[in-house]
């Protein structure tokens, strides 16, 4: 600290016993201090601005094909022949929702109980180790899971899993498919599964952590059992951060692209079983970027379905993000 | 008693339940992992490293994915400089001039959602500047989108680095009568200095692995980039097309460009955590 | 003087390499209050949470020795916790009301131990009157227990640890958090509870200790310096650091 000290101030100065606060070097620091403060200022507000920007910029380009075409039969028709100039996204909405869901659902039971397991019951030493590998799978970038989706999870669903299933729930409609090549809305959802993974523990992890210690050990002192303490005490506590750390890999889900484009199947239909093509949004927008430009409208209507894409993903995170705070202000 | 027994099946239950998840989720990891060496080594060669594709390198003929390597360092190296140059301050600012205020909230909520935008949408918004600017794809529009895409990123993980370093520290250096500039360059910057290398890291880990944001905006050449207006290669895009061909040997070559980004992403991942880890030795308690 | 209810016998603690008890052993009579003393750091706070087995919940803290709870140590092999946690309560210095009702929270004991026969609300009420505070919430049984005052959460607290009838109650500095209106309250309850319940207070105020104890624990240093009847230990100390704390010139 006397460090610093030494060098913010010039001794010597002092020892002139000229008033600091008069001196030319003082009126330089501060007019210094002022600009760099407007320089940040300028820069922050720039970045609060991005997202309206982002927003804007996609309505702008979008407002062709929503100047044309009524909003519910983009939404809600399946017609989707751009060079006859029929836009329906009903497909592609499906989709991704399909594909999301099924993410969900096999993401969120694994990662929940592995966030409570870390931070409840694992030692440190487990803690320890676990955490830096749940970190790295994080990093991991999306077409490296979709590589991976290729070679493991598209001939799992496809050679064991699909045969398995229809033999024995075929009845059901959920399971019934007419597509044998596995690419389809489970092998998305799968991957998509463990890209959020990381994402899901880690936040669900850092809430249940902020539970008071004491909370814990009163419940405990009453003679309840570990489990009955999370269940009843901790999650309960929890109970937003939990949500919020749901909702959060479910944005991250819906937007994201590479990944699912490779294992998906892009067919544009509506999916009727798990194992069917599906064509989520993000997907359609990445595929035809090439020829997006010559045909009419085409342009604008997959930049609107980006802007859809943005709203729906904005919506979830900030409806996540005010329940942490919620959360956080109230510990 | 029976409610005794049956308590204790309960908490064995979930107990199984948890480690098995658990097991499930790490060995995600290795699984990936090995599944990308054991397919990506046999196709790995000096060749692939060293050489951009030649005529016919997409129908399995000679050449390499130099050109997607170094295109993708420019492109990351790019957009990590622009994020660094605006994040730093923004950084900075959230903890000297604008601590206690009503900014922070906002801003803090503003970088958590832009750090929510599907990076595909990151794409589109930079495919319309370049439309803007009456541009074509290119290795300034790819950096751009990206520089996007890392500064919530970085700004964020500066931030967080930042906050832990202790309010005293900063309150003894106003307490001097220095400057909230002064703090935070002399004591907030260098405090921190490690912290905020590894969130530049990560940052770079994850503009370099990105495809979506880069697939408009970069194009993709077989050349290597000359200038910053000329398109340029990226790995994600490379594994990408080298896996859309029907051709067994490109498919392969793919797993082997997937190898190659792996190992960049997790060795910056690991430096990251390295420089990480020396904050705390560090910080001036 | 009765049985004694629990017997301490070489008991050691260490955290890491840090040794917080040295050989603690000791007996604490059934019935009355036993009011633990010393310094602040010394190891009073360790001591009670060992007799529970909440200590475990500390990582890193290793326990060795025995606690005779009735003649069966607590910490052999195959003991249940949680059974030995119903039987000693413990009464923590702040008080941490359960994110749920008032009445929730008094009967979440019984009902994780799957007590509720269809009286649970006799026994909420039973336990909020011996906590003294069933006149000042029985209107409002249904609001969260976080809308309580502090001194109101810490009889809550007393009613809920109460709910699960353990026989014996371990308070550490049970007043500590509270004013001293409300503090009189806390020690009120305590009194009564001592005709049917082995209460151990862990306290720094000395006129507390005074005004509640039948027995008296020092503790220095992480021993156990010397224990005996209230007014044995006031009156006549045999240790000269026994003497010497009371007397105030350390500690
Ligand atoms: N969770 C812990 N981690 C590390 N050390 C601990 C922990 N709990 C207690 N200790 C150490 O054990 C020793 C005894 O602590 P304890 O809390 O039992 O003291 P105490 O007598 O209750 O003090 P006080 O009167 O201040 O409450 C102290 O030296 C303390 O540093
Ligand atoms: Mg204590």
């Amino acid at each position: 600290m006397r460090r610093i000290a030494a060098k913010l101030f010039n001794p010597k100065s002092d020892r002139a016993g000229s008033d600091p606060r008069r001196s030319r070097r003082w009126w330089k620091r501060v007019a210094l201090d002022k600009s760099a403060h407007y320089t940040m200022r300028l820069l922050t507000m720039a970045t609060v601005g991005l997202v309206p920007l982002i927003a804007g910029a996609l309505l702008w380009r979008a407002w062709p094909i929503l100047a044309t075409h009524r909003l519910t039969s983009l939404l809600f028709s399946q017609a989707w022949h751009p060079l006859r100039g029929e836009f329906g996204f009903l497909p592609f909405i499906m989709g991704t929702l399909w594909v999301t869901t099924v993410a969900m659902l096999l993401a969120v039971p694994p990662s929940l109980l592995t966030a409570i397991y870390l931070a409840e019951y694992a030692p440190v030493r487990v803690q320890r180790l676990a955490n830096p590998v749940i970190d790295l799978l994080a990093g991991i970038p999306s077409v490296v899971y979709g590589v991976w989706g290729v070679l493991v999870i598209v001939p799992l669903v496809g050679n064991q899993i699909l045969p398995f299933v229809s033999r024995h729930l075929g009845a059901l409609a959920l399971f019934r498919t007419d597509n044998p090549t596995g690419f389809g809305v489970l092998a998305g959802g799968a991957v998509l599964a463990v890209m959020i993974f990381p994402l899901i523990i880690a936040v669900a992890q850092d809430l249940i952590r902020a539970v008071p210690q004491g909370l814990r050990e009163a419940s405990l002192s009453l003679g309840a059992t570990r489990w009955q303490t999370v269940k009843h005490v901790v999650l309960r506590r929890a109970r937003a951060g939990v949500v919020a750390a749901v909702v959060l890999g479910c944005s991250r889900a819906l937007g994201e692209t590479m990944a699912v484009l490779m294992v998906v199947g892009n067919v544009p239909q509506i999916p009727r079983s798990i194992f069917d093509a599906a064509y989520p949004l993000p997907a359609l927008i990445a595929n035809n970027y090439g020829e997006m430009m010559s045909v009419p409208l085409y342009d604008a209507a997959l930049l609107g379905s980006a802007l859809v894409l943005l709203l729906v993903v904005l919506g979830f995170n900030v409806a996540s993000r005010l329940a942490v705070m919620r959360l956080v202000g109230t510990n | 008693m029976k409610q005794h027994r049956r308590r204790r099946l309960e908490e064995r239950f979930f107990l199984v339940l948890m480690v098995f998840s658990t097991v499930t989720v790490l060995g995600s990891l290795f699984l990936i992992l090995y599944t990308i060496i054991r397919r990506g080594m046999p196709a790995l060669s000096v060749d692939m490293l060293t050489k951009v594709p030649k005529g016919g390198y997409y129908l399995g003929k000679e050449g390499g994915i130099l050109n997607a390597i170094v295109g993708s360092l420019y492109l990351a190296g790019g957009g990590t400089l622009i994020a660094l140059v605006l994040s730093l301050p923004i950084a900075l600012y959230l903890h000297s001039h604008a601590r206690h205020s009503r900014v922070v909230h906002v801003t803090r909520l503003a970088l958590d959602v832009l750090w929510g935008v599907p990076s595909i949408v990151y794409g589109a918004f930079g495919f319309i500047i370049l439309l803007a600017l009456g541009m074509r794809a290119s290795l300034l529009g790819g950096i751009i989108a990206l520089a996007l895409l890392e500064l919530p990123i970085m700004t964020r993980g500066m931030d967080e680095a930042i906050a832990m370093i202790p309010d005293a520290l900063k309150e003894a250096s106003y307490a001097l009568g220095a400057t909230h500039l002064e703090t935070a360059v002399k004591v907030i910057l260098r405090q921190s200095a490690p912290a905020l290398l590894t969130a530049v890291l990560l940052a770079f880990g994850r503009g370099i692995g990105d495809a979506a944001s880069v697939l408009f905006t970069a194009g993709y050449t077989d050349r290597l980039p000359d200038s910053l207006l000329s398109p340029a290669a990226s790995l994600p895009l490379a594994i990408f097309f080298q896996l859309g061909t029907p051709f067994p040997a490109v498919q392969q070559r793919a797993y082997a460009s997937a190898l190659v980004l792996t190992v960049i992403v997790l060795a910056l991942s690991i430096a990251a955590r390295y420089f990480a880890k020396r904050l705390t030795r560090n910080v001036v308690k | 003087m009765e049985a004694t209810q629990i017997r301490i016998q070489d008991l050691n603690v260490w955290y890491g390499s840090q040794h917080i008890l040295r050989n603690i052993n000791a007996a604490i009579p059934a019935r009355g209050i036993t009011a633990i003393i010393g310094p602040s750091g010394c190891g009073k706070t360790t001591l009670l949470r060992s007799i529970n087995r909440l200590l475990e919940e500390t990582e890193g803290m290793r326990v060795s020795g025995q606690v005779l709870l009735g003649g069966v140590d607590i910490y052999r092999p195959g003991a249940d916790v949680t059974a030995v946690r119903t039987r000693i309560g413990l009464l923590a210095p702040k008080p941490f009301p359960l994110p749920m009702s008032i009445y929730e929270n008094v009967a979440y004991g019984p009902r994780i131990h799957g007590w509720h026969s269809g009286h649970l609300y006799e026994i909420v009420q039973r336990n909020l009157e011996a906590a003294g505070l069933w006149d000042e919430v029985k209107d409002r049984l249904r609001t969260p227990a976080s809308r309580l005052s502090t001194g109101q959460q810490q009889r809550l607290c007393l009613a809920r640890a109460l709910a699960v009838e353990p026989q014996v109650l371990l308070c550490d500095e049970p007043t500590s958090a509270l004013d001293p209106i409300s503090a009189q309250g806390v020690e009120s309850q305590l009194q009564r509870l001592k005709q049917d319940h082995t209460v151990v207070v862990v306290t720094h105020i000395l006129r507390q200790a005074r005004r509640l104890a039948d027995n008296v624990m020092f503790m220095w240093l992480g021993e156990l310096v010397e224990e005996g009847t209230a007014v044995q230990l006031f009156t006549s100390p045999n240790d000269p650091r026994t003497k010497a704390y009371l007397a105030g010139s350390i500690g």
